[in-house]
Protein backbone atom coordinates (compact mmCIF):
# COMPACT_ATOMS: atom_id res chain seq x y z
CA UNK A 1 0.00 0.00 0.00
CA UNK A 2 1.40 3.36 -0.99
CA UNK A 3 1.59 5.76 1.92
CA UNK A 4 0.72 9.43 1.68
CA UNK A 5 0.52 10.05 5.40
CA UNK A 6 1.36 13.50 6.61
CA UNK A 7 2.91 14.68 9.85
CA UNK A 8 0.98 14.39 13.07
CA UNK A 9 0.05 18.04 13.09
CA UNK A 10 -1.25 18.19 9.53
CA UNK A 11 -4.90 17.54 10.30
CA UNK A 12 -7.23 19.32 12.63
CA UNK A 13 -10.43 17.69 11.42
CA UNK A 14 -11.23 14.04 10.75
CA UNK A 15 -12.86 14.92 7.44
CA UNK A 16 -9.66 16.51 6.19
CA UNK A 17 -7.67 13.41 7.13
CA UNK A 18 -9.91 11.35 4.88
CA UNK A 19 -10.40 13.72 1.98
CA UNK A 20 -6.85 15.07 1.88
CA UNK A 21 -5.56 11.51 1.55
CA UNK A 22 -8.21 10.81 -1.08
CA UNK A 23 -7.14 13.94 -2.93
CA UNK A 24 -3.55 12.70 -3.01
CA UNK A 25 -4.74 9.39 -4.46
CA UNK A 26 -6.98 11.17 -6.98
CA UNK A 27 -4.07 13.33 -8.16
CA UNK A 28 -2.30 10.14 -9.24
CA UNK A 29 -5.32 8.32 -10.66
CA UNK A 30 -7.86 10.21 -12.73
CA UNK A 31 -10.31 7.32 -12.54
CA UNK A 32 -10.91 8.21 -8.90
CA UNK A 33 -14.24 10.04 -8.68
CA UNK A 34 -15.79 11.70 -5.62
CA UNK A 35 -19.57 12.23 -5.52
CA UNK A 36 -21.17 14.11 -2.65
CA UNK A 37 -24.75 14.86 -1.72
CA UNK A 38 -24.31 18.59 -1.19
CA UNK A 39 -21.97 17.88 1.71
CA UNK A 40 -18.82 19.86 2.35
CA UNK A 41 -15.30 19.44 3.63
CA UNK A 42 -12.40 21.85 3.33
CA UNK A 43 -10.54 19.62 0.87
CA UNK A 44 -13.41 19.71 -1.61
CA UNK A 45 -12.21 23.10 -2.80
CA UNK A 46 -8.92 21.49 -3.82
CA UNK A 47 -10.82 18.89 -5.81
CA UNK A 48 -12.94 21.55 -7.50
CA UNK A 49 -9.96 23.72 -8.41
CA UNK A 50 -7.42 21.01 -9.33
CA UNK A 51 -9.52 18.00 -10.32
CA UNK A 52 -12.86 19.40 -11.52
CA UNK A 53 -13.62 16.29 -13.57
CA UNK A 54 -13.24 14.09 -10.53
CA UNK A 55 -15.76 15.65 -8.14
CA UNK A 56 -19.51 16.04 -8.59
CA UNK A 57 -22.20 17.43 -6.36
CA UNK A 58 -25.06 14.97 -6.89
CA UNK A 59 -27.37 17.25 -4.92
CA UNK A 60 -29.67 16.31 -2.09
CA UNK A 61 -30.44 13.03 -3.79
CA UNK A 62 -28.63 10.17 -2.07
CA UNK A 63 -30.54 7.44 -3.89
CA UNK A 64 -29.49 8.71 -7.28
CA UNK A 65 -25.95 9.34 -6.09
CA UNK A 66 -25.55 5.65 -5.22
CA UNK A 67 -27.01 4.59 -8.58
CA UNK A 68 -24.72 6.99 -10.44
CA UNK A 69 -21.80 5.58 -8.46
CA UNK A 70 -22.85 2.12 -9.62
CA UNK A 71 -22.92 3.22 -13.26
CA UNK A 72 -19.50 4.86 -12.96
CA UNK A 73 -18.08 1.77 -11.26
CA UNK A 74 -19.43 -0.42 -14.08
CA UNK A 75 -17.19 1.63 -16.37
CA UNK A 76 -14.16 1.04 -14.18
CA UNK A 77 -14.21 4.27 -12.18
CA UNK A 78 -13.03 4.11 -8.57
CA UNK A 79 -15.90 5.84 -6.89
CA UNK A 80 -16.15 7.42 -3.43
CA UNK A 81 -19.51 8.81 -2.31
CA UNK A 82 -20.04 11.10 0.65
CA UNK A 83 -22.92 12.38 2.77
CA UNK A 84 -24.07 12.33 6.40
CA UNK A 85 -23.87 8.75 7.73
CA UNK A 86 -27.53 8.20 8.41
CA UNK A 87 -28.62 9.64 5.04
CA UNK A 88 -26.11 7.72 2.96
CA UNK A 89 -27.07 4.41 4.54
CA UNK A 90 -30.76 4.41 5.42
CA UNK A 91 -32.06 6.75 2.72
CA UNK A 92 -30.56 4.76 -0.12
CA UNK A 93 -30.40 1.31 1.40
CA UNK A 94 -31.99 -0.46 -1.55
CA UNK A 95 -29.73 1.33 -4.03
CA UNK A 96 -26.76 0.06 -2.01
CA UNK A 97 -28.17 -3.46 -2.16
CA UNK A 98 -29.30 -3.54 -5.80
CA UNK A 99 -26.96 -1.17 -7.60
CA UNK A 100 -23.77 -1.93 -5.69
CA UNK A 101 -23.93 -5.17 -3.71
CA UNK A 102 -25.90 -7.33 -6.17
CA UNK A 103 -23.33 -6.51 -8.86
CA UNK A 104 -20.47 -6.53 -6.31
CA UNK A 105 -19.18 -3.11 -7.34
CA UNK A 106 -16.26 -1.73 -5.29
CA UNK A 107 -17.70 1.68 -4.36
CA UNK A 108 -16.59 3.36 -1.12
CA UNK A 109 -19.39 4.95 0.89
CA UNK A 110 -17.99 7.57 3.24
CA UNK A 111 -20.44 8.77 5.88
CA UNK A 112 -19.73 11.62 8.25
CA UNK A 113 -21.43 11.80 11.61
CA UNK A 114 -21.78 8.38 13.23
CA UNK A 115 -23.68 8.07 16.49
CA UNK A 116 -24.29 11.44 18.11
CA UNK A 117 -21.88 13.55 16.03
CA UNK A 118 -24.93 15.63 15.14
CA UNK A 119 -26.41 15.10 18.58
CA UNK A 120 -28.12 18.45 18.94
CA UNK A 121 -29.75 18.10 15.53
CA UNK A 122 -32.21 15.51 16.72
CA UNK A 123 -32.99 11.89 15.84
CA UNK A 124 -33.20 12.54 12.08
CA UNK A 125 -29.45 13.18 12.18
CA UNK A 126 -28.42 10.51 14.69
CA UNK A 127 -26.71 7.54 13.11
CA UNK A 128 -27.31 4.75 15.57
CA UNK A 129 -28.41 1.86 13.36
CA UNK A 130 -26.14 2.24 10.35
CA UNK A 131 -23.74 -0.54 11.36
CA UNK A 132 -26.65 -2.92 11.88
CA UNK A 133 -28.07 -2.38 8.43
CA UNK A 134 -24.82 -2.12 6.52
CA UNK A 135 -23.66 -5.33 8.09
CA UNK A 136 -26.63 -7.08 6.44
CA UNK A 137 -25.41 -6.08 2.96
CA UNK A 138 -23.44 -8.91 1.30
CA UNK A 139 -19.83 -8.07 0.28
CA UNK A 140 -19.84 -4.96 2.49
CA UNK A 141 -16.64 -4.06 4.35
CA UNK A 142 -17.27 -1.73 7.32
CA UNK A 143 -14.60 0.60 8.68
CA UNK A 144 -15.14 2.86 11.69
CA UNK A 145 -12.52 5.53 12.37
CA UNK A 146 -11.03 6.06 15.82
CA UNK A 147 -8.67 8.94 15.16
CA UNK A 148 -7.35 10.68 12.08
CA UNK A 149 -4.38 8.34 11.88
CA UNK A 150 -6.37 5.22 11.19
CA UNK A 151 -8.91 7.23 9.19
CA UNK A 152 -6.15 8.60 6.95
CA UNK A 153 -5.22 5.05 5.98
CA UNK A 154 -8.77 4.03 5.07
CA UNK A 155 -8.92 5.62 1.58
CA UNK A 156 -5.60 3.94 0.76
CA UNK A 157 -6.98 0.65 2.04
CA UNK A 158 -10.13 0.80 -0.10
CA UNK A 159 -8.18 2.08 -3.12
CA UNK A 160 -5.55 -0.65 -2.94
CA UNK A 161 -7.97 -3.44 -1.99
CA UNK A 162 -11.16 -2.54 -3.88
CA UNK A 163 -14.35 -3.82 -2.30
CA UNK A 164 -17.77 -2.37 -1.52
CA UNK A 165 -17.02 -0.46 1.68
CA UNK A 166 -18.78 1.70 4.23
CA UNK A 167 -16.56 4.09 6.19
CA UNK A 168 -17.99 6.09 9.07
CA UNK A 169 -16.08 8.95 10.60
CA UNK A 170 -16.50 11.99 12.83
CA UNK A 171 -16.15 15.70 12.38
CA UNK A 172 -13.54 17.38 14.57
CA UNK A 173 -10.43 16.01 16.17
CA UNK A 174 -9.67 13.18 18.59
CA UNK A 175 -6.51 12.21 20.50
CA UNK A 176 -3.87 10.14 18.77
CA UNK A 177 -4.16 6.38 19.26
CA UNK A 178 -2.80 5.05 15.99
CA UNK A 179 0.22 7.10 14.87
CA UNK A 180 2.51 4.36 16.19
CA UNK A 181 0.36 1.58 14.74
CA UNK A 182 0.02 2.70 11.11
CA UNK A 183 1.61 -0.41 9.62
CA UNK A 184 -0.76 -2.79 11.38
CA UNK A 185 -3.95 -0.93 10.43
CA UNK A 186 -4.88 -3.54 7.79
CA UNK A 187 -5.35 -5.94 10.76
CA UNK A 188 -8.71 -4.29 11.43
CA UNK A 189 -8.38 -4.19 15.21
CA UNK A 190 -5.85 -3.43 17.92
CA UNK A 191 -5.40 -3.78 21.65
CA UNK A 192 -4.87 -0.22 22.79
CA UNK A 193 -4.52 -0.91 26.49
CA UNK A 194 -3.51 -4.20 28.11
CA UNK A 195 -5.39 -5.52 31.12
CA UNK A 196 -6.11 -8.50 33.33
CA UNK A 197 -9.23 -10.64 33.47
CA UNK A 198 -11.49 -7.94 31.99
CA UNK A 199 -11.70 -6.50 28.52
CA UNK A 200 -13.54 -3.69 26.77
CA UNK A 201 -14.22 -4.12 23.07
CA UNK A 202 -15.12 -0.83 21.42
CA UNK A 203 -15.43 0.81 18.03
CA UNK A 204 -15.23 4.38 16.77
CA UNK A 205 -14.39 7.40 18.85
CA UNK A 206 -16.10 6.09 21.98
CA UNK A 207 -12.90 4.05 22.27
CA UNK A 208 -11.32 7.15 23.80
CA UNK A 209 -13.91 7.04 26.56
CA UNK A 210 -13.29 3.33 27.13
CA UNK A 211 -9.58 4.02 27.60
CA UNK A 212 -10.30 6.84 30.04
CA UNK A 213 -12.65 4.59 32.04
CA UNK A 214 -10.12 1.76 32.08
CA UNK A 215 -7.31 4.04 33.25
CA UNK A 216 -9.54 5.60 35.86
CA UNK A 217 -10.58 2.21 37.23
CA UNK A 218 -7.00 1.01 37.39
CA UNK A 219 -6.04 4.03 39.44
CA UNK A 220 -8.98 3.84 41.81
CA UNK A 221 -9.64 0.10 42.11
CA UNK A 222 -8.13 -3.29 41.43
CA UNK A 223 -9.88 -3.56 38.06
CA UNK A 224 -7.44 -3.63 35.18
CA UNK A 225 -9.55 -3.59 32.02
CA UNK A 226 -7.97 -4.06 28.60
CA UNK A 227 -9.28 -2.10 25.60
CA UNK A 228 -9.57 -3.60 22.12
CA UNK A 229 -10.70 -1.30 19.32
CA UNK A 230 -12.32 -2.94 16.29
CA UNK A 231 -12.18 -0.44 13.45
CA UNK A 232 -12.91 -2.98 10.75
CA UNK A 233 -16.24 -4.41 11.82
CA UNK A 234 -16.78 -6.49 8.70
CA UNK A 235 -15.16 -8.74 7.81
CA UNK A 236 -14.04 -9.27 11.37
CA UNK A 237 -10.45 -10.37 11.86
CA UNK A 238 -11.53 -13.38 13.89
CA UNK A 239 -8.09 -14.90 14.09
CA UNK A 240 -6.55 -11.93 15.88
CA UNK A 241 -9.63 -11.25 17.98
CA UNK A 242 -9.71 -14.83 19.20
CA UNK A 243 -6.09 -14.59 20.25
CA UNK A 244 -6.54 -11.20 21.92
CA UNK A 245 -9.57 -12.06 24.04
CA UNK A 246 -8.40 -15.52 25.07
CA UNK A 247 -6.93 -14.43 28.46
CA UNK A 248 -10.03 -12.54 29.60
CA UNK A 249 -12.82 -13.82 31.83
CA UNK A 250 -15.24 -10.99 31.12
CA UNK A 251 -15.87 -9.04 27.91
CA UNK A 252 -17.74 -5.74 27.78
CA UNK A 253 -18.67 -4.05 24.52
CA UNK A 254 -19.14 -0.29 24.47
CA UNK A 255 -20.59 1.56 21.48
CA UNK A 256 -22.48 4.69 20.52
CA UNK A 257 -24.95 2.67 18.45
CA UNK A 258 -28.01 0.66 19.33
CA UNK A 259 -26.86 -2.09 21.67
CA UNK A 260 -28.27 -4.62 19.22
CA UNK A 261 -27.21 -5.01 15.59
CA UNK A 262 -23.88 -3.23 15.97
CA UNK A 263 -20.64 -4.04 17.75
CA UNK A 264 -22.35 -5.88 20.62
CA UNK A 265 -24.08 -8.22 18.21
CA UNK A 266 -20.97 -8.66 16.07
CA UNK A 267 -18.99 -9.72 19.16
CA UNK A 268 -21.76 -11.96 20.51
CA UNK A 269 -22.03 -13.64 17.10
CA UNK A 270 -18.29 -14.14 17.15
CA UNK A 271 -18.36 -15.63 20.66
CA UNK A 272 -21.22 -17.98 19.70
CA UNK A 273 -19.65 -19.01 16.39
CA UNK A 274 -16.42 -19.97 18.13
CA UNK A 275 -18.06 -21.49 21.24
CA UNK A 276 -16.12 -19.07 23.42
CA UNK A 277 -17.58 -19.20 26.89
CA UNK A 278 -17.07 -15.90 28.64
CA UNK A 279 -19.15 -13.54 30.70
CA UNK A 280 -20.35 -10.84 28.36
CA UNK A 281 -22.12 -7.49 28.71
CA UNK A 282 -23.23 -5.22 25.87
CA UNK A 283 -23.30 -1.50 26.65
CA UNK A 284 -24.81 0.75 24.03
CA UNK A 285 -27.94 2.71 23.26
CA UNK A 286 -31.38 1.45 24.26
CA UNK A 287 -34.13 0.70 21.75
CA UNK A 288 -35.65 4.08 20.92
CA UNK A 289 -35.04 7.45 19.35
CA UNK A 290 -33.22 10.13 21.27
CA UNK A 291 -35.02 13.44 21.69
CA UNK A 292 -32.39 14.94 23.94
CA UNK A 293 -30.48 17.89 22.51
CA UNK A 294 -27.02 18.85 23.63
CA UNK A 295 -23.35 18.07 23.32
CA UNK A 296 -22.06 14.53 23.33
CA UNK A 297 -21.21 14.41 27.05
CA UNK A 298 -24.63 15.75 27.96
CA UNK A 299 -26.36 13.23 25.71
CA UNK A 300 -24.31 10.34 27.07
CA UNK A 301 -25.30 11.35 30.58
CA UNK A 302 -28.98 11.55 29.72
CA UNK A 303 -29.01 8.28 27.84
CA UNK A 304 -26.99 6.31 30.40
CA UNK A 305 -23.53 5.86 28.88
CA UNK A 306 -21.58 8.60 30.68
CA UNK A 307 -18.36 7.26 32.19
CA UNK A 308 -19.70 6.95 35.76
CA UNK A 309 -22.83 5.21 34.44
CA UNK A 310 -20.74 2.75 32.42
CA UNK A 311 -18.69 2.02 35.54
CA UNK A 312 -21.87 1.36 37.54
CA UNK A 313 -23.12 -1.03 34.83
CA UNK A 314 -19.81 -2.90 34.94
CA UNK A 315 -19.84 -3.02 38.72
CA UNK A 316 -23.42 -4.30 38.82
CA UNK A 317 -22.64 -6.95 36.21
CA UNK A 318 -19.53 -8.15 38.02
CA UNK A 319 -21.39 -8.37 41.31
CA UNK A 320 -24.14 -10.41 39.68
CA UNK A 321 -21.74 -13.06 38.32
CA UNK B 1 -33.50 -5.13 -41.26
CA UNK B 2 -36.52 -3.69 -43.13
CA UNK B 3 -39.80 -2.88 -41.43
CA UNK B 4 -41.59 -6.03 -42.58
CA UNK B 5 -38.78 -8.17 -41.20
CA UNK B 6 -38.91 -6.24 -37.93
CA UNK B 7 -42.64 -6.92 -37.72
CA UNK B 8 -42.04 -10.64 -38.29
CA UNK B 9 -39.35 -10.67 -35.62
CA UNK B 10 -41.69 -8.94 -33.17
CA UNK B 11 -44.36 -11.55 -33.89
CA UNK B 12 -41.88 -14.29 -33.04
CA UNK B 13 -40.85 -12.52 -29.79
CA UNK B 14 -44.49 -12.26 -28.72
CA UNK B 15 -45.17 -15.91 -29.50
CA UNK B 16 -42.04 -17.09 -27.72
CA UNK B 17 -42.66 -14.88 -24.68
CA UNK B 18 -46.16 -16.31 -24.39
CA UNK B 19 -44.91 -19.90 -24.74
CA UNK B 20 -42.26 -19.32 -22.09
CA UNK B 21 -44.81 -17.88 -19.67
CA UNK B 22 -47.25 -20.73 -20.24
CA UNK B 23 -44.56 -23.36 -19.76
CA UNK B 24 -43.18 -21.74 -16.61
CA UNK B 25 -46.64 -20.76 -15.35
CA UNK B 26 -45.10 -17.43 -14.35
CA UNK B 27 -43.84 -14.20 -15.88
CA UNK B 28 -44.93 -10.65 -16.56
CA UNK B 29 -46.33 -11.01 -20.04
CA UNK B 30 -48.38 -7.78 -20.30
CA UNK B 31 -45.37 -5.45 -20.11
CA UNK B 32 -43.25 -7.78 -22.25
CA UNK B 33 -45.80 -7.49 -25.03
CA UNK B 34 -45.91 -3.69 -24.78
CA UNK B 35 -42.11 -3.28 -25.02
CA UNK B 36 -41.55 -5.91 -27.72
CA UNK B 37 -41.53 -3.65 -30.78
CA UNK B 38 -39.15 -1.17 -29.15
CA UNK B 39 -36.75 -3.95 -28.13
CA UNK B 40 -36.84 -5.42 -31.62
CA UNK B 41 -36.11 -2.00 -33.10
CA UNK B 42 -33.19 -1.45 -30.72
CA UNK B 43 -31.51 -4.78 -31.40
CA UNK B 44 -32.34 -5.42 -35.07
CA UNK B 45 -32.48 -2.00 -36.75
CA UNK B 46 -28.70 -1.66 -36.88
CA UNK B 47 -28.86 1.86 -35.45
CA UNK B 48 -27.06 0.97 -32.24
CA UNK B 49 -23.64 -0.56 -31.70
CA UNK B 50 -24.79 -3.91 -30.30
CA UNK B 51 -23.58 -7.41 -31.00
CA UNK B 52 -23.06 -10.55 -28.98
CA UNK B 53 -19.51 -10.49 -30.37
CA UNK B 54 -18.98 -7.08 -28.76
CA UNK B 55 -20.46 -7.73 -25.35
CA UNK B 56 -17.23 -6.60 -23.66
CA UNK B 57 -16.39 -3.89 -26.20
CA UNK B 58 -15.89 -0.62 -24.28
CA UNK B 59 -17.52 1.25 -27.19
CA UNK B 60 -20.69 -0.84 -27.29
CA UNK B 61 -23.93 0.99 -26.64
CA UNK B 62 -25.38 0.15 -23.21
CA UNK B 63 -28.96 -1.04 -22.85
CA UNK B 64 -30.30 -0.71 -19.31
CA UNK B 65 -33.53 -2.65 -18.99
CA UNK B 66 -34.88 -0.86 -15.94
CA UNK B 67 -38.40 -2.34 -16.14
CA UNK B 68 -36.86 -5.73 -15.45
CA UNK B 69 -40.15 -7.55 -14.92
CA UNK B 70 -40.78 -7.41 -18.68
CA UNK B 71 -37.70 -9.57 -19.32
CA UNK B 72 -39.52 -12.30 -21.28
CA UNK B 73 -39.21 -10.17 -24.41
CA UNK B 74 -35.62 -9.19 -23.59
CA UNK B 75 -34.59 -12.83 -23.15
CA UNK B 76 -36.10 -13.75 -26.51
CA UNK B 77 -34.29 -10.93 -28.30
CA UNK B 78 -30.92 -11.64 -26.63
CA UNK B 79 -31.13 -15.37 -27.38
CA UNK B 80 -32.14 -14.73 -30.96
CA UNK B 81 -29.26 -12.30 -31.37
CA UNK B 82 -26.81 -14.96 -30.17
CA UNK B 83 -25.96 -13.70 -26.69
CA UNK B 84 -26.84 -17.12 -25.27
CA UNK B 85 -28.30 -20.34 -26.77
CA UNK B 86 -31.98 -20.29 -27.63
CA UNK B 87 -32.38 -23.55 -25.72
CA UNK B 88 -32.04 -21.47 -22.53
CA UNK B 89 -35.42 -19.89 -23.31
CA UNK B 90 -37.16 -23.22 -22.80
CA UNK B 91 -35.59 -23.48 -19.34
CA UNK B 92 -37.07 -20.13 -18.22
CA UNK B 93 -38.78 -20.53 -14.87
CA UNK B 94 -37.36 -24.04 -14.36
CA UNK B 95 -35.09 -25.00 -11.48
CA UNK B 96 -31.49 -24.08 -12.25
CA UNK B 97 -32.27 -21.74 -15.17
CA UNK B 98 -29.98 -18.78 -15.84
CA UNK B 99 -33.08 -16.75 -16.75
CA UNK B 100 -34.82 -15.56 -13.61
CA UNK B 101 -38.07 -13.65 -13.28
CA UNK B 102 -36.01 -10.47 -13.43
CA UNK B 103 -32.77 -10.10 -15.38
CA UNK B 104 -29.41 -10.31 -13.66
CA UNK B 105 -26.09 -8.88 -14.76
CA UNK B 106 -24.40 -12.22 -15.36
CA UNK B 107 -26.76 -13.09 -18.23
CA UNK B 108 -24.88 -12.41 -21.47
CA UNK B 109 -26.14 -9.14 -22.92
CA UNK B 110 -27.65 -7.89 -19.66
CA UNK B 111 -25.69 -4.86 -18.46
CA UNK B 112 -27.18 -4.47 -14.96
CA UNK B 113 -29.41 -6.40 -12.62
CA UNK B 114 -32.92 -5.00 -12.46
CA UNK B 115 -36.25 -5.89 -10.96
CA UNK B 116 -36.74 -3.31 -8.26
CA UNK B 117 -38.00 -0.26 -10.12
CA UNK B 118 -36.41 3.17 -10.21
CA UNK B 119 -32.76 2.11 -10.38
CA UNK B 120 -31.95 2.00 -14.09
CA UNK B 121 -31.91 5.69 -14.91
CA UNK B 122 -29.40 6.53 -12.15
CA UNK B 123 -27.16 3.67 -13.25
CA UNK B 124 -27.53 4.91 -16.81
CA UNK B 125 -26.50 8.40 -15.68
CA UNK B 126 -23.31 6.92 -14.20
CA UNK B 127 -22.51 5.08 -17.43
CA UNK B 128 -23.24 8.16 -19.55
CA UNK B 129 -21.14 10.35 -17.26
CA UNK B 130 -18.22 7.92 -17.49
CA UNK B 131 -18.45 8.03 -21.30
CA UNK B 132 -18.28 11.81 -21.21
CA UNK B 133 -15.32 11.82 -18.84
CA UNK B 134 -13.43 9.25 -20.92
CA UNK B 135 -14.47 10.85 -24.23
CA UNK B 136 -16.03 7.62 -25.41
CA UNK B 137 -18.77 7.62 -28.00
CA UNK B 138 -21.12 4.96 -26.70
CA UNK B 139 -24.76 5.74 -26.00
CA UNK B 140 -26.67 4.60 -22.94
CA UNK B 141 -30.32 3.65 -23.46
CA UNK B 142 -32.55 3.16 -20.43
CA UNK B 143 -35.92 1.45 -20.79
CA UNK B 144 -38.42 2.56 -18.17
CA UNK B 145 -42.02 1.73 -17.43
CA UNK B 146 -44.60 4.47 -16.94
CA UNK B 147 -45.58 2.92 -13.59
CA UNK B 148 -41.90 2.98 -12.69
CA UNK B 149 -41.86 6.74 -13.22
CA UNK B 150 -43.73 7.06 -9.92
CA UNK B 151 -40.44 6.27 -8.17
CA UNK B 152 -38.85 9.46 -6.84
CA UNK B 153 -35.41 8.16 -7.75
CA UNK B 154 -36.35 8.40 -11.45
CA UNK B 155 -36.75 12.15 -11.05
CA UNK B 156 -33.56 12.51 -9.02
CA UNK B 157 -31.81 10.93 -11.99
CA UNK B 158 -33.77 13.03 -14.50
CA UNK B 159 -32.56 16.16 -12.74
CA UNK B 160 -28.96 14.92 -12.53
CA UNK B 161 -28.84 13.97 -16.23
CA UNK B 162 -30.02 17.40 -17.33
CA UNK B 163 -27.67 19.20 -14.96
CA UNK B 164 -24.68 17.13 -16.14
CA UNK B 165 -25.68 17.64 -19.80
CA UNK B 166 -25.75 13.91 -20.51
CA UNK B 167 -26.56 14.20 -24.20
CA UNK B 168 -25.33 10.62 -24.64
CA UNK B 169 -28.24 9.31 -22.55
CA UNK B 170 -31.54 8.25 -24.12
CA UNK B 171 -34.44 7.03 -22.02
CA UNK B 172 -37.51 5.32 -23.39
CA UNK B 173 -40.73 5.16 -21.41
CA UNK B 174 -42.94 2.20 -22.25
CA UNK B 175 -46.03 4.31 -21.67
CA UNK B 176 -48.62 1.53 -21.59
CA UNK B 177 -50.62 3.38 -18.92
CA UNK B 178 -51.34 0.20 -16.99
CA UNK B 179 -49.62 -0.92 -13.78
CA UNK B 180 -49.98 -4.07 -11.65
CA UNK B 181 -53.32 -3.45 -9.97
CA UNK B 182 -54.73 -0.37 -11.67
CA UNK B 183 -54.26 2.15 -14.44
CA UNK B 184 -51.21 4.32 -13.88
CA UNK B 185 -53.32 7.49 -13.84
CA UNK B 186 -55.14 6.10 -10.80
CA UNK B 187 -52.06 6.81 -8.70
CA UNK B 188 -50.31 9.53 -10.71
CA UNK B 189 -53.29 11.63 -11.76
CA UNK B 190 -53.72 12.85 -15.30
CA UNK B 191 -50.38 14.61 -15.58
CA UNK B 192 -48.62 14.48 -18.92
CA UNK B 193 -45.62 12.13 -19.03
CA UNK B 194 -44.16 14.10 -21.90
CA UNK B 195 -44.51 17.46 -20.13
CA UNK B 196 -42.90 16.15 -16.96
CA UNK B 197 -39.72 15.21 -18.82
CA UNK B 198 -39.77 18.41 -20.80
CA UNK B 199 -39.95 20.44 -17.60
CA UNK B 200 -36.81 18.62 -16.38
CA UNK B 201 -34.91 19.93 -19.41
CA UNK B 202 -34.92 16.82 -21.61
CA UNK B 203 -35.39 16.55 -25.37
CA UNK B 204 -38.71 14.75 -25.72
CA UNK B 205 -40.32 12.85 -28.56
CA UNK B 206 -43.73 11.18 -28.41
CA UNK B 207 -44.37 8.21 -30.64
CA UNK B 208 -46.60 5.22 -31.17
CA UNK B 209 -44.43 2.52 -29.58
CA UNK B 210 -45.81 -0.14 -31.91
CA UNK B 211 -45.05 1.74 -35.12
CA UNK B 212 -41.58 0.76 -36.35
CA UNK B 213 -41.36 3.71 -38.69
CA UNK B 214 -41.91 6.10 -35.79
CA UNK B 215 -39.61 4.19 -33.43
CA UNK B 216 -36.72 4.17 -35.91
CA UNK B 217 -37.25 7.74 -36.93
CA UNK B 218 -37.10 8.77 -33.24
CA UNK B 219 -33.88 6.81 -32.68
CA UNK B 220 -32.23 8.38 -35.71
CA UNK B 221 -33.35 11.86 -34.76
CA UNK B 222 -32.06 11.54 -31.21
CA UNK B 223 -28.74 10.04 -32.29
CA UNK B 224 -28.17 13.11 -34.45
CA UNK B 225 -29.37 15.60 -31.83
CA UNK B 226 -26.70 18.23 -31.37
CA UNK B 227 -27.76 19.93 -28.17
CA UNK B 228 -26.44 19.05 -24.71
CA UNK B 229 -29.65 17.65 -23.27
CA UNK B 230 -30.50 14.06 -22.43
CA UNK B 231 -33.36 12.71 -24.51
CA UNK B 232 -36.49 10.73 -23.87
CA UNK B 233 -38.91 8.89 -26.11
CA UNK B 234 -42.37 8.65 -24.62
CA UNK B 235 -43.60 5.57 -26.45
CA UNK B 236 -47.35 5.19 -26.22
CA UNK B 237 -47.96 1.48 -26.11
CA UNK B 238 -50.60 -1.08 -25.25
CA UNK B 239 -50.08 -3.41 -22.33
CA UNK B 240 -50.70 -6.97 -23.50
CA UNK B 241 -50.33 -5.91 -27.16
CA UNK B 242 -51.12 -8.74 -29.54
CA UNK B 243 -53.38 -10.80 -27.30
CA UNK B 244 -56.80 -9.19 -27.56
CA UNK B 245 -58.22 -10.04 -24.13
CA UNK B 246 -55.02 -8.90 -22.40
CA UNK B 247 -54.82 -5.48 -24.02
CA UNK B 248 -55.15 -2.55 -21.58
CA UNK B 249 -56.11 -4.85 -18.73
CA UNK B 250 -53.99 -4.72 -15.58
CA UNK B 251 -54.90 -8.28 -14.67
CA UNK B 252 -52.34 -9.36 -17.24
CA UNK B 253 -49.46 -7.53 -15.61
CA UNK B 254 -48.39 -10.92 -14.32
CA UNK B 255 -51.51 -13.00 -14.90
CA UNK B 256 -51.00 -16.37 -16.59
CA UNK B 257 -53.71 -17.51 -19.06
CA UNK B 258 -55.50 -20.75 -18.36
CA UNK B 259 -57.79 -23.13 -20.25
CA UNK B 260 -59.75 -21.41 -22.97
CA UNK B 261 -57.68 -18.24 -22.57
CA UNK B 262 -54.64 -20.15 -23.82
CA UNK B 263 -56.46 -21.13 -26.99
CA UNK B 264 -57.66 -17.56 -27.54
CA UNK B 265 -54.15 -16.21 -27.07
CA UNK B 266 -52.71 -18.78 -29.45
CA UNK B 267 -55.24 -17.77 -32.07
CA UNK B 268 -54.34 -14.08 -31.66
CA UNK B 269 -50.63 -14.84 -31.91
CA UNK B 270 -51.01 -17.10 -34.93
CA UNK B 271 -49.94 -20.19 -33.06
CA UNK B 272 -52.84 -22.33 -34.25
Amino acid sequence: MKKFLKSTTAYTDMRDAFFEELFQIALHDHDVILLHADQGAQTFQKFYSSLPKQIFNAGVAEQNMISVAGGLALSGKKVFVHAISTFITLRCYEQIKVDLSVMNLPVTIAGVGPGFTYGADGPTHHSNQDIAIMRAIPHMRILNATDFFNLAVFPHLTYSKPQLTYIRFEKGNFPDLYSSRIDSIPDGLAMLKPGKKFCFITTGTITHKAIDIAKNLKEKSDLDIAVIDIYQLKPLNEKILKKLIEPFEVVFTLEEHLSYGGLGTIVSDFLADHSIKTDFLRIGLPDGHCFIYGDRDYMHKQIGIASDQVIRKIDKFLRSR
Amino acid sequence: MDINSLKQKAKWVRKKSFQMQIKAKKGHLGGALSITDILVAIYYSGIFNLSHKKKKDPERDRIIFSKGHACLALYCVLADKGYFPKTELDKYGQNGTILGGHPDHFIPGVEVSSGSLGHGLGLGCGLALSAKLDEKNFLTLVILGDGECSEGSVWEAASFAAQQKLSNLIAIVDNNKVAATSFTKDFTGNSSMHMKWKSFGWNTIQIDGHNFKQIISAFKKLKQMKNSRPSIIVANTVKGKGISFMENDYHWHHGVPKGEQIQLAKKDLGLT
